[in-house]
């Protein structure tokens, strides 16, 4: 059987669906940011969801807000959306996302920084309240030279972090057109070539990532006893 | 006697995967820019020591014109490498690109017969 590969930070377009199809992703997380209006969006990903029966598409929503608005913002979109995603970069920031429930990824911890932005203590918190921490594959494209072998260095000593604690980790494209896209074999061997065992690559961005979403889908479908239409 | 040493036997030779790649870009892109792509790509990602020791490969002969397809040649534990680094690739010639694995295999012909032509099980 051939693996379900997803990609769970893409930029809200239309255009991302088809090219997805053809780098063979089963699934992809449309995000939008939290401060658009989430009916429209949520309305637009119905429309969408018409045309396309072959492919996945997850609702998510990318918080990049100051630290203190970060939680409150969560509560609200927890109820609307499958996925809570928070832009890091902020070592409070990254804190705060790795230890609440209502955040699903903690996406680019390292981003504008000299060092990974998480410590032992993020990661353990991450294992335990099941935040997954993300490696983004377009920070990797845009950077040139010296940055890139920084960027590199980041993500290894994040992956490494992520193995000695055990959490969990994915690599998304965090693609903004559709030439940053990529294949999830592709996005698989970045985590492989910078330490990770490849069961534990390939599972991240296949089985964890799709545990993570049928978990979110079923606690949004989900009725709780006596109470009426949701009240 | 003939200058050229006997072929190995096939247990003294190396293990190889070949790994067929897709380019999918909005204009065709040349056949001699993408090699001095790939080939700039990996020695930026890995240098000259690492692609030398990785039994590098482009197999000219295996490329598809039309369907931009093209195979590369390596050890079986740098495919997960070459693929990363032919996965940076974003321009080839200010045309934008973006190039995909679709398998790896043991042999030419399986490369052949699974990517490279029409083949019905």
């Amino acid at each position: 059987m051939e693996r379900k590969f997803y990609d769970l930070n893409i930029s809200f377009d239309k255009n991302f669906v088809q090219r997805a199809k053809k780098l063979g992703l089963s699934g992809i997380c449309l995000v939008a940011n939290s401060k658009e209006n989430i009916e429209d969006y949520l309305e637009k990903i119905k429309e969408i969801k018409k045309n396309e029966t072959n492919i996945d598409i997850i609702t998510g929503i990318l918080i990049d807000e100051k630290a203190d608005k970060i939680l409150k913002i969560a509560k609200n979109v927890r109820r609307k959306v499958e996925l809570v995603l928070v832009a890091g970069g902020n070592y409070e920031i990254n804190r705060i996302a790795c230890s609440s429930d209502y955040i699903d990824i903690l996406c680019h911890p390292d981003k504008g920084r000299q060092d990974p932005g998480i410590d032992h203590i993020c990661c353990r918190e991450a294992r335990e309240h099941d935040t997954i921490i993300e490696l983004n594959f377009r920070e990797l494209l845009t950077a040139t030279g010296m940055e890139k072998i920084r960027e590199l260095n980041k993500m290894k000593e994040i992956i490494r972090l992520c193995n000695k604690t055990k959490a969990k980790f994915i690599v998304n494209s965090g693609a903004t057109n559709i030439f940053e896209l990529r294949g999830g074999r592709e996005l698989c061997s970045l985590s492989f070539c910078l330490g990770a065992s490849l069961y534990d690559s390939l599972l991240a961005n296949s089985e964890i990532a799709e545990k993570l979403i049928l978990k979110n889908r079923e606690k949004l479908n989900k009725k709780i006893a006596g109470v009426e239409n949701g009240r | 006697m003939e200058d050229r040493t006997k072929t190995l036997p096939s247990s003294y030779r190396e293990k190889k995967r070949y790994i067929i790649f897709e380019v999918i870009s909005e204009q065709k892109i040349e056949f001699e820019e993408l090699i001095k792509a790939v080939f700039s790509h990996t020695i930026n990602l890995i240098g000259i020591l690492g692609v030398a020791k990785t039994n590098f490969r482009f197999l000219h002969d295996l490329y598809d014109r039309e369907k931009q397809r093209f195979v590369l040649r390596c050890l079986p534990k740098d495919v997960e490498l070459i693929r990363f680094a032919l996965s940076l690739i974003t321009e080839i010639n200010e045309k934008r690109v973006c190039i995909r694995s679709l398998g790896v295999t043991g042999t030419i012909k399986s490369a052949r017969r699974k990517y490279l032509e029409n083949f019905e099980y």
